[in-house]
């Protein structure tokens, strides 16, 4: 799992997620994911290129969700393979994170 | 360290060599001291009492040092037990030797004092060490024993019988990865419904077990209540207290993706709620496959106000329906292939009433998949067979 964090200096940061987001990758993605979701007010998780989400990544993802919701953010899942849309669907928890399709998409949801 | 206590056996054929050592130790504060003049006598002393560090001379009358290494080699002690050797032998090879037969370091004599106290300080120290890091394992591993049989007997047996109009019976499966897991599978009954429950942790190991005990202890609490019948004849309403109960202060996020489904032997209503988790496989008697995915609301434990809805499918004689955690679709073979849905179909088609304990079956099938790797996820299952024709009498689960 690689992380890259994009635009860090407004109020909206960005990351990209490379990889498996399973044990292993939930162990890099937590330290950032929590950083940026304490600092910043909505945060655009990049997930074209995670090719497996398992339930401990969801765990982050949806604390970092809960974390920004509390400062009246958001955190916007942008462009998951068809494997991960699945999990994220099935699971329900697209509800809390929704999945956008593009950047112009995640910026218009933001500004909604 | 308490290293004062510790256990030495000196094995030296010469009584002024055994007086010297005697005598350094001392100045250690070593006061539990055993003396051997040779390999034999050595043998029989270390099989009597367990020893902390053996100082061992190797040229002796009956059996020379060589002959000790050999042995405690031969039957694994050397393992446990550190030896120094003390050699007048002032040459690599016999030094090589010790060492590879296991001996943890070497002195050449006549010795030097501070050199002989930092030698059997060091090997004491690792010795202590090493001790103690295994019997914390051991502990821990008892501990995980103990922790594994309760949360097995968590699993309540199969039941076979007749409900209502119909013969039925519930098969469970609870398989954790590791000592414990995340996974739960539940059933009882409420009056005359009879509760089938399904459950997986978002995480593994003690933690996860935690939270699914105490996942199964809420289920389990609610069906003892007055209103019990009323909780789960919807069984949205028992999913959404649960919810509240674990979303509580739950800062970390840990989740239960769950099913929880009630069977109605009054009328063959199979009604459940699907909080997250993979829709379950009904197979009809004709051998047709349906996947109800009614969405009934989030993982259990993540929003505190989350609501719950319940869907219904009928069910008939002959029908069954199949509710598994990702364990068994996810395991994968050497190859990195999943096991997956179609696999899980197939087993679904290929049943009859006759079969034995058809989850052992299946999760020999998925065991067989994997090709001896170790299992990558906790595998839990339950299965409910609406039988096609009747059974002897009816008997409670």
């Amino acid at each position: 799992m690689q992380v890259a964090i994009l635009d860090d200096t407004g109020t909206t940061a960005r990351m990209v997620l490379n990889g498996r987001l399973d044990i292993v990758g939930a162990d890099v993605v937590a330290l950032p994911l929590a950083t940026l979701s304490g600092s910043k007010t909505s945060l655009i998780v990049d997930m074209a290129d995670v090719s497996f989400l398992a339930s401990i990544g969801i765990r982050h993802l949806v604390a970092a969700t809960k974390a920004l919701g509390r400062r009246g953010g958001k955190l916007i899942l942008l462009n998951p393979n068809p494997i991960v849309t699945e999990v994220l669907t099935t699971s329900g928890v697209s509800s809390l994170m929704p999945i956008m399709r593009s950047d112009d998409e995640a910026q218009a949801a933001l500004a909604g | 360290m308490a290293l004062p206590s510790a256990r030495v056996l000196i094995v030296d054929d010469i009584a002024e060599n055994r007086e010297l050592l005697v005598r350094r130790l001392k100045r250690l504060w070593i006061d539990d001291i055993d003396e051997a003049v040779n390999g034999v006598e050595a043998l029989a002393a270390i099989g009597r009492k367990n020893y902390d560090i053996v100082l061992l001379d190797i040229m002796m009358p009956e059996m020379d040092g060589f002959g000790v290494l050999e042995q405690l080699k031969a039957d694994g002690r050397i393992n446990d037990l550190p030896v120094v050797v003390i050699s007048a032998m002032n040459e690599i090879d016999p030094m090589v030797r010790c060492i590879e037969l296991g001996a943890e370091d070497f002195i050449f004599k006549p010795f030097n004092p501070t050199l002989l106290r930092a030698r059997v300080m060091a090997t004491l120290e690792k010795k202590a060490l090493r001790d103690q890091t295994r019997e914390e394992l051991r502990r821990k591993q008892y501990e995980l024993n103990e922790a594994r049989t309760l949360q097995l007997a968590l699993v309540p047996p199969a039941f076979r019988g007749n409900c209502g109009g119909f013969s039925l019976s519930i098969d469970v499966v609870l398989e954790p990865a590791k000592e414990v897991g995340g996974d739960l599978v539940d059933h009882f009954r409420v009056g005359d419904l009879v509760v089938l429950a399904l459950g997986d942790v978002s995480d593994k190991g003690a933690g996860a077990a935690l939270m699914m005990a105490r996942t199964h202890s809420m289920f389990r609490g609610l069906s003892m209540r007055p209103d019990a019948d009323a909780l789960f004849r919807d069984p949205a309403a028992a999913v959404g207290l649960v919810n509240a109960a674990l979303a509580k202060a739950n800062e970390s996020c840990m989740f239960v993706t769950f099913l929880l489904a009630t069977f109605d032997p009054a009328n063959g209503e199979f009604r459940y709620v699907r909080a997250g988790h993979v829709p379950p496989f009904v197979r009809r008697e004709n051998g047709k496959i349906e996947r109800p995915s009614h969405q009934g609301g989030l993982p259990l434990g993540l929003v505190e106000d989350g609501v719950y809805t319940s869907d219904a499918v009928l069910l008939a004689p002959g029908d069954r329906v199949l509710v598994l955690t990702d364990g068994f679709t996810e395991a994968a073979d050497p190859a990195d292939n999943l096991f997956g849905e179609t696999m899980i179909e197939s087993f679904l088609a290929e049943l009859t009433e006759d079969t034995a304990a058809p989850l052992d079956l299946l999760t020999a099938q998925v065991k067989a998949f994997e090709a001896g790797l170790p299992a990558a996820d906790d595998m839990a299952a339950f299965l409910l067979t609406l039988f096609s024709f009747p059974h002897g009498p009816a008997a409670a689960p």
